[in-house]
């Protein structure tokens, strides 16, 4: 808004020809656009959750420590705005600071990273399609929080900021991470919405061609990112070509997986067999009404007695996929 | 402390706590001595100390608009936690940008 | 851990929770503080790096006029309270004289910006004016903060003033009633943030020497 009063009404709130300050736009833009990145990885954090946990068959690891590292995330989110502009001509001081806090978020993320893996160990594993995507999910999202650690440190920072070091890094936390798991969370949540069951040979292949695709798309990205690529530009030296072609193709793979997954949607939600309340074997709430709900949901509010992801007494229903 | 509610004949709950006219013409003689206030200091030369009095005035305001005329005193401890917790971030806003410029 | 609830037909009941009501407004409060906080802040960095000039600017300001002002939207919070009293007292032409002088204190308000803002065109101080841009930079931020953080929380004013107005309409048709009345509240609350965020525009702009 600010911006545009600047523009239309020459209102000079950040123009240095009128004593205005870029970094201080820089500031105002990442205060609320770092913690919305954060409001879109936390939700799909959630969904790995509940995935892993009916498709391992085991109540997730260390169930409390996960609430708190949500909690951790979110507030500590809203400290490290700074990590944007560690080349905008920040003062050291400041630019330490911020760093420091980056590290210190990624601190509760990888909490979750090992409590989904040591809820996988020793579960009995179901690879049904919203399993593989949290397993994805769980690689890539790793790869892109590394290589956030990469851009926090100072040092580092230097020679990969604005490259297409950047560019994967952000690729593979958002889509890698918050993309993939949203579609496995649609896979899992499909029939509990729409009271169909998807057909899984096309969503499994569609996986398949998703992940070769992301990843050949990606990570020569972070390649000539570190060899020097510069990020938006639509032009480049000869030695980045080979890489650029790879990506290339990798894109094409990519978009035949998302189409073939969408396609499988839309034809589902006509042929798909009808399906029960609990196709999973799911141990939450939602799976105790019928697919679709009814309105309001459930006849009386349920009470809730037991932990959370409770798995001790399952037993495996007669109907599964 | 959270406010009793008193149940109606259709089973609803609404507030109990009821503010008088009285109380509220209280708060706001104060609210306007507290600006009466403000200008007079406006007028005396106190150097660096004019803003952080103007602030703190201010303030004092705005904790009693927030806790009398908008309830906040009367409503359930959440809200306050919610409220602490947004201002909260604001001020930590506050504190990293100026520390910026601080060593600028 | 879980039972198998049958659902039921949907019972014939409105949902209702004014504790979850008032929260939420509550919580889009809270994004207006955000809005205007980040303003605040841009404020805030340009004062300390021109300390001299923002003196000098701010003497453009009436501050009559500002402390006029803030005594008229004070005075409006004093009645959108009061208005909420009398309804859980179940009089509801007292409230609706309450939320009327509110409306009209929020008016008067506007009229004096109004006033404000045009004389200080007819002075040549808008943006992009000639003096303007003949002032030191100091100045040109401080006046393009005055616009902008007025002019946003006069818009603000402007919505205040609707949202009364349909609370007004539902008071006198009877849809919020003594039994309920939570948004009658919300709109109260709305109100009083953007008395609160003029509590600290006045001394920021107008009593800055």
């Amino acid at each position: 808004m600010l911006v545009m009063l600047e523009r239309t009404l020459g209102i000079g709130v950040f123009d240095p020809t009128k004593g205005g300050d870029p970094v201080l736009y820089q500031h105002m833009f990442w205060i609320y656009s770092h913690p919305a990145v954060y409001i879109m990885i936390l939700p799909a954090f959630g969904a790995v959750s509940d995935i892993i946990a009916t498709f391992a068959r085991r109540t997730i690891f260390g169930y409390k420590l996960m609430a708190l590292s949500t909690l951790s995330i979110a507030l500590v989110g809203y400290l490290v705005w700074g990590h944007h502009m560690f080349t905008a001509g920040m003062s050291t001081e400041s630019r330490f600071i911020f760093s420091l806090l980056t590290f210190l978020v990624a601190i509760p993320t990888a909490i979750k990273v090992f409590n989904w893996v040591a809820t996988l160990y020793k579960g009995s594993i179901e690879l049904e399609v919203p399993m593989l995507f949290a397993l994805a999910f769980i690689f890539q999202f790793s790869i892109g929080g590394l290589t956030g650690l990469l851009n926090g440190a100072l040092a580092t920072n230097i020679q990969i900021q604005d490259t297409s070091f950047v560019v994967a890094h952000f690729h593979y936390v958002m889509f890698g991470g918050t993309g993939f798991a949203l579609f496995g969370a649609i896979h899992y949540w499909y029939p509990k919405m729409f009271g169909r069951l998807y057909n899984p040979r096309p969503s499994k292949i569609a996986w398949v061609l998703m992940v070769i695709g992301f990843n050949t798309l990606y990570f020569p990205l972070f390649i000539i990112g570190w060899q020097g690529m510069p990020r938006r530009y639509y032009d480049y030296l000869p030695e980045f070509a080979l890489y650029h072609r790879i990506s290339m193709v990798g894109s094409w793979i990519l978009v035949l997986g998302l189409l073939i997954m969408l396609v499988n949607f839309l034809v589902s939600l006509r042929r798909g067999a009808k399906a029960s309340a609990d196709p999973w074997g799911g141990v939450t709430y939602e799976w105790t009404i019928p697919s679709p709900p009814t309105a309001e949901n459930f006849a009386e509010i349920p009470v809730m007695t037991g932990k959370p992801y409770d798995y001790s007494k399952y037993e495996k229903p007669a109907e599964v996929m | 402390m959270s406010t009793p509610l008193h149940e109606l004949p259709d089973g609803h709950e609404v507030h109990a706590h009821k503010v008088t006219y009285g109380q509220f013409f209280l708060i706001y003689l104060g609210l306007i001595a507290l600006t009466g206030l403000t200008v007079a200091l406006a007028g005396i030369d106190l150097g660096r100390w004019i803003l952080v009095s103007a602030l703190g005035i201010a303030s004092v305001k705005t904790i009693l608009v927030l806790n009398i005329f908008m309830h906040l005193k009367f409503e359930d401890s959440l809200f306050r936690w919610f409220v602490g917790v947004a201002l909260l971030i604001l001020g930590i806003f506050f504190a990293l940008t100026f520390f910026d410029y601080a060593f600028h | 851990m879980t039972t198998h609830a049958a659902t039921a037909a949907p019972t014939e009941h409105v949902h209702r929770d004014d504790v979850g009501s008032r929260l939420g407004m509550w919580l889009f409060l809270f994004t207006e503080l955000i809005l205007f906080g980040g303003m605040f802040i841009v404020y805030a960095v340009y004062r300390y790096s021109y300390p001299l000039e923002f003196q000098l600017a701010a003497r453009e300001l009436d501050t009559l006029l500002g402390t006029i002002n803030t005594i008229i939207l004070l005075t409006s919070s004093l009645t959108a309270a009061m208005s909420i009293t009398a309804m859980q007292e179940g009089k509801k032409d007292l409230t609706l004289v309450f939320l009327g002088a509110t409306i009209v204190l929020a008016g008067l308000f506007l009229v004096n910006k109004y006033f404000e803002w045009g004389h200080k065109f007819d002075v040549g101080l808008y943006p992009q004016s000639p003096d303007m841009l003949a002032k030191p930079v100091g100045e040109v931020l401080y006046f393009g903060l005055y616009y902008v953080m007025t002019g946003l929380h006069g818009l603000h004013v402007i919505i205040g003033m609707g949202l009364i107005g349909w609370v007004m309409r539902q008071v006198a048709v009877g849809s919020v009633n003594q039994g309920s009345f939570v948004r009658l509240e919300s709109a109260a609350l709305y109100w009083h943030l953007v008395d609160i965020i003029w509590i600290f525009l006045f001394p920021l702009f107008y009593l800055l020497h």
